[in-house]
């Protein structure tokens, strides 16, 4: 449904994206991760026609974005990370505006803003001034408007934003439910909301795709080993020799912990449950098991990694051979 | 969809927009006030008070045109575009089925709508009265209207080439005020000066053709032709260069033309260079 191809984007000497090539697929929700001054505007800005690319390609629904701007327009539903609202309007003039400026026919027009405000669950506030919205609601009223001609992509751009909690969790579950219908770009810098509602994620930093993924299968390959928490009465004993015993593990480091308890963290070789293992040899000794985890990468650590990286690679430190070697398999595929 | 769908679109929310201003309509009634003003009370010097319909209310009116007008077509359009981008409204309605041109001309139509319907509220009342009140030529007044449109129209093109160059609402009202003090005074002035140093010297032509180069004084040109009772109290009508209506119609027409061109000009480069502010 999307493909970017080797786009570049300079200002005069200044390139902020450097040939990114990646695709989304129909009614996919794509993370779009990167540190700010990552180039994730840039490419937002390019995918929605609002500027050029200085090289590249980008499809959208079959359309160059640049070749056929207007196809591509009308294939695209754009929500802005602070939705320019007018605030003399009321929501329902608001939309109306709107649907006139996407080409919606007159004779559908009223029909369509009152099923985006549904959608949105904002039609209690249709005569409502956009001036006098909380932040909320000014976010799903942008909702609104990117749905409004039901497009066959929409590009947000961090929609929850200075939300509170509440109004974090409705606007996730809203492009949750949007997902199948839309093709969805959801760029943001909040990792866990990438966890909870995209399948896959591309991760820009300096311009360059670093990664590109599931986050599932981001921590598998960036992980060098699983690591299990356990937490165990062992009376004194110390637990290494039998833990270090079973096939699969490769280090155990124990915390003694007050009145006999310990905290031990064992890494084991990539790919391998031993959860079953560890369990068993703590109960086969008599220990008590209080807590036993697996403990995995988080999308934060997996971001800091790949970000740091790089940036540590400019610096003549460690290389970015994992990230990048991942981002081209899937350039690749 | 046709593509003036979009235009029209983008044109009457920019009306809207305009025509909720305070702004606009402050000054508009001001220019009402001060045109009333001068329709009952121009020939007060010669001791008459009252609308006394003359040669000497037009001239009034064509002079009060001159100097407001610009003025208020310069400062409306200072910010324009430029203000869209900052509050992100640029971003938004160039991500719909919309070109970056369509959307200037579309911004301009508004504009120079809501300017118009300011002018016509300012002036229009005036004429009624003067028409009521007086013999004044109808068809003189509304010739007189005419041309004050078409000088805020070119003004507004100016505008719109400053706020683009400024990149700053600022910036730009501070170098509208410039523009205006040179077509309004500063260029008359230099030309009467560089008169005066060469007495003589200077062809009539060379003359004429120096007058083409502000707006403000084709309006004038154009008024002393098409409004002469405005003419011949300022007792200019005889001095004034022998150049046709055509070609002081075609000039406006040059400078409004040139000054959209060159902004759309620098606003697409600036877009696609992400530099407009």
């Amino acid at each position: 449904m999307i493909e970017v191809s080797h786009l570049t984007k300079s200002y005069g000497s200044v390139t902020a994206v450097d040939d990114i090539s990646f695709r989304v697929e129909a009614g996919e929700i794509l993370g779009f991760l990167g540190p700010n001054g990552a180039g994730k505007t840039t490419t937002m800005r390019v995918l929605t026609g609002y500027m050029p690319a200085t090289e590249g390609r980008a499809l959208v629904a079959g359309f160059d974005v640049f070749e056929q701007p207007i196809e591509a327009k009308r294939r695209t539903g754009y929500l802005p990370e602070t939705p320019p609202l007018y605030p003399e309007m009321t929501v329902h003039e608001y939309l109306s505006f709107v649907a006139r400026i996407k080409g919606v026919p007159g004779g559908e027009r009223e029909q369509r803003v009152t099923s985006s405000m549904e959608r949105t669950r904002i039609d209690d506030m249709a005569d409502r001034h956009c001036g006098k919205l909380s932040k909320g609601y000014r976010q799903r009223v942008g909702l609104a408007q990117a749905i409004l001609h039901n497009p066959d992509v929409l590009i947000l751009d961090e929609p929850t934003a200075g939300l509170d909690p509440k109004q974090i969790i409705e606007t996730r579950e809203l492009i949750k439910g949007l997902a199948g219908d839309h093709t969805i770009i959801l760029s943001t810098h909040i990792l866990p909301e990438v966890s909870q509602t995209c399948q896959r994620v591309v991760i820009i930093n300096r311009g360059r795709v670093v990664a590109e993924d599931t986050p599932d299968n981001l921590t598998a390959r960036l992980r060098g080993a699983e690591t299990v928490s356990l937490e165990m009465d062992t009376n004194g004993a110390d637990p290494t020799p039998a833990l270090s015993a079973v096939d699969g593990v490769t280090r155990v480091t124990v915390t003694p912990g007050a009145a006999g308890l310990s905290r031990t963290e064992v890494e084991t070789v990539q790919g391998r449950d031993l959860r079953r293992d560890l369990a068993r040899t703590v109960v086969t000794n008599g220990w008590g098991l209080l807590e036993l985890r697996s403990m995995r990468m988080s999308l934060e650590e997996i971001f800091l990694h790949l970000t740091t990286e790089e940036t540590d690679e400019d610096e003549g430190g460690a290389d970015l051979a994992t990230a990048t070697a991942s981002a081209a398999e899937n350039e690749d595929a | 969809m046709r593509r003036t769908d979009a235009i029209w679109a983008i044109a009457f929310e920019e009306l809207s927009d305009r025509l909720r201003s305070r702004w606009i309509w402050t000054v508009s009634g001001l220019v009402l006030v001060t045109s009333l003003a001068i329709t009952f009370l121009g020939t007060a010097p010669v001791g008459v008070v009252g609308a006394s319909g003359s040669g000497a209310v037009m001239a009034s009116l064509l002079n009060l045109a001159v100097y407001l007008v610009p003025l208020l077509a310069l400062v409306m359009g200072a910010g324009v575009i430029i203000d869209e981008k900052r509050r992100g409204v640029l971003d938004l309605i160039l991500a719909y089925p919309v070109s970056s041109s369509e959307y200037f001309v579309g911004t301009f139509v508004g504009y120079a709508a809501a300017l118009s319907i300011a002018l016509v509220s300012s002036f229009v009342p005036t004429g009624i009265v003067l028409s009521v009140t007086t013999g004044v030529n109808t068809g003189e007044f509304v010739r007189l209207l005419l041309l004050v449109l078409a000088l805020g129209t070119v003004f507004l093109a100016l505008s719109f080439l400053v706020s683009i160059l400024s990149r700053d609402h600022a910036r730009g009202i501070a170098v509208s005020v410039l523009v205006w003090i040179l077509a309004v005074f500063v260029f008359d002035l230099a030309l009467v000066g560089g008169l005066m140093i060469y007495p003589g010297d200077v062809p009539l032509a060379l003359f004429g053709s120096a007058l083409l180069l502000n707006p403000t004084d084709i309006f004038r040109l154009l008024a002393f032709s098409w409004v002469g009772s405005a003419a011949s109290p300022l007792g200019l009508a005889t001095v004034a260069p022998p150049i046709s209506s055509a070609v002081l119609v075609v000039a406006l027409g040059i400078w409004t033309g040139a000054a959209l061109l060159v902004s759309h000009h620098l606003f697409i480069k600036r877009l696609a260079t992400d530099r407009l502010v």
